[in-house]
């Protein structure tokens, strides 16, 4: 035995992305702890699940009485939160009083729109912002992998939307997930496209006249017309997604 | 300072923020638990940022750099505060619109598992799988022996599994 399951299953716990010395030996001659190992990546999956937080859009801005620049901070200048807070609109440059009365209610409104609310008549512009605020939600989903998600998961994820999948053009689906958008549970797939992992977000009732342009931070892609829906493909700024756009657009078949 | 220095410190500190605002919320709100909070905590973390900007050498070194003002902000605002207990069912549902896919009911329990464990065993978690940072850069930040992060990150995920064995359903993937 190259090394103890118990030293095994520690490393694994500590660091279960690391491929330290004995790894892939121990596991390959212990069939117990090659299923721990199987069943950490499962749960590695859930944590950072459930490790995700979706970003509120509050603004950077910079105070505007210069800096210290003296490298350690001055903690006497460091007033109470509860003073920053009567004192914020002095502070920070160029928020008036409605900026923060609209900021919550733009957040409230994304919040309602994902969250809670049933579906409505969106404009593409809307639509394109919801899918581009999703992306922020499930940053574990876009990993190169070529572990394919189970046939099972992705016939259960599709089946409300979609009633055909051509497997042959999508290529490798590794991520398969029900996600509100527009207050409608559609799949959000990630596929291993030439140039990484891209995300796929079928719509199908979300109804496009033309193709919308996507882009977000660190994000860039297409909201493509299909049928009487449409489907989002995005991958990150400087990735390539032609190679997925080209394929989807045939591959999928909406249920009627 | 010339307009064009300040013009120029200005752009390299919205492009260094910039990239990294998002990670400085998400660390900011797993070590407060809270969404507002976490906001508040970004802010000055900002502010003190800004202010010192001069000190951060390369750029290659500004995530650490922002998150460990983060942790120090969000250690400066508690010790401030000295915040009352929060109750864990509170904060959720308070913060349940920050937390992403709350239709992943498997999710939603772990979640409610990692609000409950220990800070000291939530905070290297979080820096590794949410930040992709290795465990040497986990101690750096953290200011512990490396071997004392992997203990507290193998802690972690036992009593996770634990608890969420106890609850939630197998992991058969």
């Amino acid at each position: 035995m190259t090394m103890r399951c118990e030293d095994f299953r520690q490393r694994l716990d500590g660091d279960p992305g690391a491929d330290f010395p004995g790894r892939s030996a121990h596991a390959a001659e212990c069939p117990d702890c090659a299923r721990y190992a199987a069943e950490a990546a499962v749960f590695e999956r859930r944590l950072a699940a459930a490790l995700a937080v979706a970003v509120p859009d509050f603004a950077i801005d910079l105070p505007e009485d210069g800096h210290d620049g003296d490298g350690g901070g001055r903690s006497d200048r460091v007033v109470s939160l509860d003073e920053r807070r009567r004192g914020r609109g002095a502070r920070w440059r160029g928020l008036p009083a409605w900026a923060g009365v609209a900021a919550a209610l733009a957040l409230a409104v994304t919040l309602a729109l994902q969250f809670g609310s049933g579906p409505q008549e969106i404009d593409s512009s809307t639509l394109a912002a919801e899918v581009i605020a999703h992306m922020d939600h499930e940053p574990y989903s876009r990993v190169v992998t070529d572990e394919a998600v189970a046939g099972n998961e992705l016939g259960r994820v599709l089946a409300p939307a979609v009633s055909r999948l051509d497997a042959g053009r999508v290529g490798l689906v590794t991520y398969a997930k029900t996600c509100p958008i527009n207050g409608r549970p559609v799949p959000h797939l990630v596929v291993q496209g030439a140039d990484g992992p891209v995300t796929l977000i079928l719509m199908a009732d979300e109804k496009l006249d033309a193709p919308v342009p996507l882009e977000g931070d660190g994000f860039h892609g297409i909201m493509l017309p299909v049928g009487d829906g449409s489907i989002a493909v995005i991958g990150e700024q400087g990735q390539s997604v032609d190679d997925v756009t080209e394929n989807i657009r045939n591959a999928v078949d909406w249920q009627i | 300072m010339t307009g064009t220095s300040e013009d120029s410190r200005r752009h390299r500190f919205e492009r260094l923020v910039g990239e990294l605002r998002r990670d400085m919320y998400r660390y900011a709100f797993w070590l407060s638990r809270d969404g507002a909070l976490a906001e508040d905590v970004v802010q000055e973390a900002m502010v003190r940022a800004w202010r010192n900007l001069d000190s951060l050498r390369e750029d290659g070194a500004a995530k650490q750099w922002l998150l460990t003002i983060v942790r120090r902000e969000n250690a400066r605002h508690f010790e401030r505060k000295r915040l009352e207990t929060v109750d864990v069912d509170d904060l959720s549902g308070r913060d349940e619109g920050m937390l992403a896919d709350s239709h992943d009911t498997d999710a939603e329990d772990l979640r409610a598992e990692l609000l409950e464990l220990p800070d000291e065993y939530r905070e290297p978690l979080v820096l590794q799988v949410l930040m992709g940072y290795t465990t040497g850069e986990i101690a750096e930040v953290m200011e512990l022996k490396q071997a004392t992060v992997l203990t507290r990150l193998h802690r972690a995920r036992n009593q996770l599994k634990e608890r969420f064995a106890a609850d939630g359903p197998d992991f058969d993937g």
